[in-house]
């Protein structure tokens, strides 16, 4: 009898623990974002954004800096829920990305991101629809990441410094942020548009001031891209044949390309190697 | 107890002041297969190998020694497996990448990042773990080599271009844990036990956080080294035979260790700084109750012969980043049980509040062993918030295992023992009128008394002659042999003032369903 019951015993146990499937027992002890607590906000913010609720991430970092405007990690969590809940289709860009490097003759990454508002030249335009649909969103989520109160407070080094300012994943990130600004201004402008190979077509002859205005912005959101490329590349020492190299020349040739427009004098970009961040 | 006191505000004093260290270590931690099955609890056990690390004060429980060799744990998280799907399921789009069609590299690349970004693939391998442990002496004593290498990483999706954080450590551990068993405790029944286990350290680490996946085409992993040393102490109290409390404090003051400085020989790589990273100290606290007997229904219940053990943890509690009395607290929550059935063995459990399970097979003679358990570590800062659900199998020679206090038929609490003894000349079918009175019910404390009461025994009157009603709770006094007076037997119940009390009730087929169901145990032994 109490070898039956024995056994009844562990069936019951196991049916209970099989019951709670992978639910926590305590699950439901916390209510995430209701604590004021820095700590127990971030794991919050963190938790809603590996799950994809970008929405409550944004919520959540957002408390956290209202509390602690200089948390670099607070800075960079906001920033990349503000990218994910703009619908900037990384896996779209990728793909399209390793298209472009696919074919012999478009190797670069800069054109690439420059045709981001080229919905009308399916040619050249190597975004998906996915991304020119939301690109009004997505125009306005890298404006806001790069205002002086989020990225550029890290590599400034203005913030808790937690994230270095010589930080390879935050310099690489905003200088893809530089780029892809720069790009969507100008097109958005209707000023021109750039190819495969660096080269400017369709230039809009006799700027306005206002239009000007839109170059010279764009030039010095490129120089600071380059800036943010050298500062890797240097602190990691790396190599002629490496990736972050191979961009830090496609954004020196746009921008080279870019001062060489005749149609661009009244353009007044110092120097590639000021930092206009 | 002056220099109890001492040590204790010592300890606390030395606990806060490495809690303030920023650059903190993971903790130099080999979990075994058997408490993490039971919901990682096992600080108030501590029967085994493992109480080098949970606790060594537990090391006085054991009847006999314990050797262990070529123990070899395998622990992959779940992850790994998932990833191992992604691939399998996926092998071929993989392999043809630029073949694909644009939308089915889309359609490709977002799994990859729904489902890639949220995987944390972690492997740990011990590589062959040997110790000893002597049986209870006056200094109980052990030693034991243990290492393990673990590796992990994680993507993240950062803001564009994602990024990887790349982990891992190969820890080795010199461990000695001493103990001692205090038989008598001032003002306190029962016994308690202290312990401590000395560690020298070393550990080489890597530690790649948050590279940029364009980073890492140049990546070359380095090893950190370093080493130090460090001491864990325990504490035991048992008022029964049935109840253990713990109590444990792992790495006392902080454990130090010293870096060396790495110099980058590669593009892509930095210099590493020498530098000394600390193990914070933390106390944690453990309860474990093997139940004599568990009831499954009103008046009935079953004899565990001891195979059966409940435990329960809280640990760190006095981190005061994660506060115990916060929502904080349930992450330090542990709790299980251990069935055991001869040779095999099932565990169950939550460890903080994720279920757990493991079980265990041994073949006593040629010393084989090998266990599994399956469980999630809470990696967030709260219970239920992002899992990590690992896997592991231990291999192991292993002689000496059964001299556990928890290990069944094995081994006798001398509380049995003792009862079972002065049961056994009083025959079952005398006992009229029967009262429902279990030997080893709660009113155990009135029924042994010391022999020069036995005349005017303190007998409650609130024993009611029902049916014999069975209660799983254990006594809490403890038992000298010639104070049991059994108060079944008329024949030693020399005080009729007490009889008067108890209501006669009809007679019973079976009364003493609380009865052992063995009467004798000429094997067991006795401290």
């Amino acid at each position: 009898m109490s070898r039956i019951v024995s056994v009844l015993l562990m069936c019951l146990l196991f049916a209970g623990l099989t019951g709670c499937g992978k639910n926590n027992l305590f699950g439901s002890a916390h209510k995430a974002g209701s604590s004021s607590d820095v700590k127990s906000l971030a794991a919050d913010a963190y938790a809603a954004f590996q799950a994809k609720d970008y929405v409550k991430a944004l919520e959540y970092y957002k408390k956290i800096l209202d509390a602690d405007p200089s948390s670099t990690e607070a800075i960079y969590g906001y920033s990349s829920s503000t990218l994910a809940e703009s619908g900037l289709d990384i896996s779209a860009l990728v793909a399209n990305l390793v298209k472009q490097t696919s074919a012999p003759s478009v190797n670069h990454l800069t054109p690439a991101l420059s045709t981001i508002a080229k919905a009308s030249a399916p040619a050249t335009n190597i975004l998906p629809q996915s991304i020119i649909d939301n690109l009004p969103k997505i125009r306005a989520a890298v404006a806001r990441v790069l205002q002086s109160d989020l990225l550029p407070k890290i590599i400034k080094g203005t913030a808790d410094g937690v994230i270095a300012p010589d930080s390879a994943d935050a310099n690489i990130n905003t200088a893809f942020c530089l780029i892809l600004r720069a790009a969507t201004n100008v097109q958005d402008a209707g000023i021109f548009t750039v190819n495969s190979d660096y080269t400017f077509v369709n230039i809009k002859s006799g700027l306005t001031a206002a239009e000007q205005q839109v170059m010279v912005d764009a030039s010095k959101d490129i120089a600071s891209a380059f800036q943010r490329l050298k500062t890797v590349y240097e602190k990691l020492n790396l190599g002629n044949d490496s990736s972050v190299a191979d961009i830090k020349k496609d954004v020196d040739a746009l921008l080279t390309n870019l001062k060489s427009q005749s149609s661009l004098a009244g353009v007044t970009l110092a120097d590639i190697n000021t930092d206009y961040l | 107890m002056q220099t109890i006191k001492r040590f204790i505000c010592l300890s606390i004093t030395a606990t806060l002041l490495s809690a303030t260290v920023i650059a903190a270590e993971t903790p130099v931690f080999f979990r075994g297969v058997r408490p993490l099955g039971m919901g990682g609890a096992f600080v108030a056990l501590s029967d085994d190998q493992n109480a080098i690390f949970y606790n060594p004060a537990g090391l006085t429980q054991r009847q006999g020694s314990q050797f262990v060799a070529f123990e070899i744990p395998i622990n992959i998280s779940e992850d790994v497996l998932n990833f191992y799907n992604f691939y399998q399921d996926n092998k071929t789009d993989l392999e043809n990448f630029d073949k694909l069609t644009n939308q089915k590299k889309i359609d490709l690349l977002n799994v990859i990042n729904d489902r890639i970004t949220t995987y944390r693939p972690r492997v740990r391998v011990g590589l062959p773990n040997t110790s000893y442990l002597t049986g209870n002496k006056n200094i109980t004593w052990g030693a034991g080599i243990f290492a393990q290498a673990e590796i992990g990483f994680q993507f993240n999706r950062s803001l564009i271009i994602p990024s990887i954080s790349v982990f891992g450590n190969i820890d080795a551990v010199a461990a000695i844990p001493l103990a001692h068993q205090f038989n008598s405790v001032p003002y306190l029944p029962g016994k308690a036990s202290i312990g401590t286990t000395l560690k020298a350290i070393s550990r080489n680490k890597i530690e790649e956080l948050n590279k940029s996946v364009l980073e890492f085409q140049n990546f070359n992993p380095q090893l950190q080294s370093g080493d130090g040393y460090g001491m864990d102490l325990g504490a035991m109290y048992q008022p029964t035979t049935r109840w253990n409390l713990g109590l444990q404090i792992t790495d006392v003051g902080g454990t130090t260790i010293k870096y060396d400085k790495v110099t980058a020989s590669k593009a892509g790589q930095l210099d590493k700084a020498a530098y000394t990273g600390m193990i914070n100290s933390q106390w944690n606290t453990g309860v474990a109750y093997i139940p004599s007997k568990i009831a499954y229904w009103p008046g009935k219940a079953i004899n565990t012969h001891d195979r059966i053990v409940f435990v329960g943890d809280i640990r760190d509690i006095l981190n005061t980043d994660e506060r115990l009395f916060d929502d904080t607290g349930w992450k330090k929550v542990h709790m299980g049980a251990e069935m055991r059935f001869g040779p095999i063995s099932v565990r169950g459990g939550f460890n903080s509040g994720y279920p757990t399970f493991g079980g265990g097979l041994r073949v006593p003679y040629l010393g084989l062993r090998a266990d599994y358990a399956y469980w999630a570590d809470e990696t967030g800062r709260f219970a239920g918030q992002l899992p990590e659900w690992n896997h592991q199998i231990t291999l192991a020679l292993s002689w000496g295992d059964a001299k556990g206090r928890a290990y069944g038929n094995d081994v006798k609490s001398e509380e049995d023992v003792v009862v079972k003894k002065a049961t056994k000349p009083v025959p079952v079918k005398n006992i009229s009128p029967a009262p429902a009175v279990d030997l080893i019910a709660p009113t155990t404390g009135q029924i042994l008394v010391p022999p020069t009461s036995v005349t005017n025994p303190v007998t409650s009157t609130t024993v009611t002659p029902v049916m014999p009603v069975v209660s799983p709770v254990t006594p809490v006094v403890p038992v000298a042999p010639a104070a049991v007076v059994p108060v079944q037997s008329p024949a030693t119940a020399t005080t009729p003032a007490v009889v008067p009390a108890i209501t006669p009730a009809p007679p019973v087929a079976k009364p003493a369903a609380a009865l052992p169901d063995k009467l004798s145990v000429p094997s067991a032994k006795k401290k």
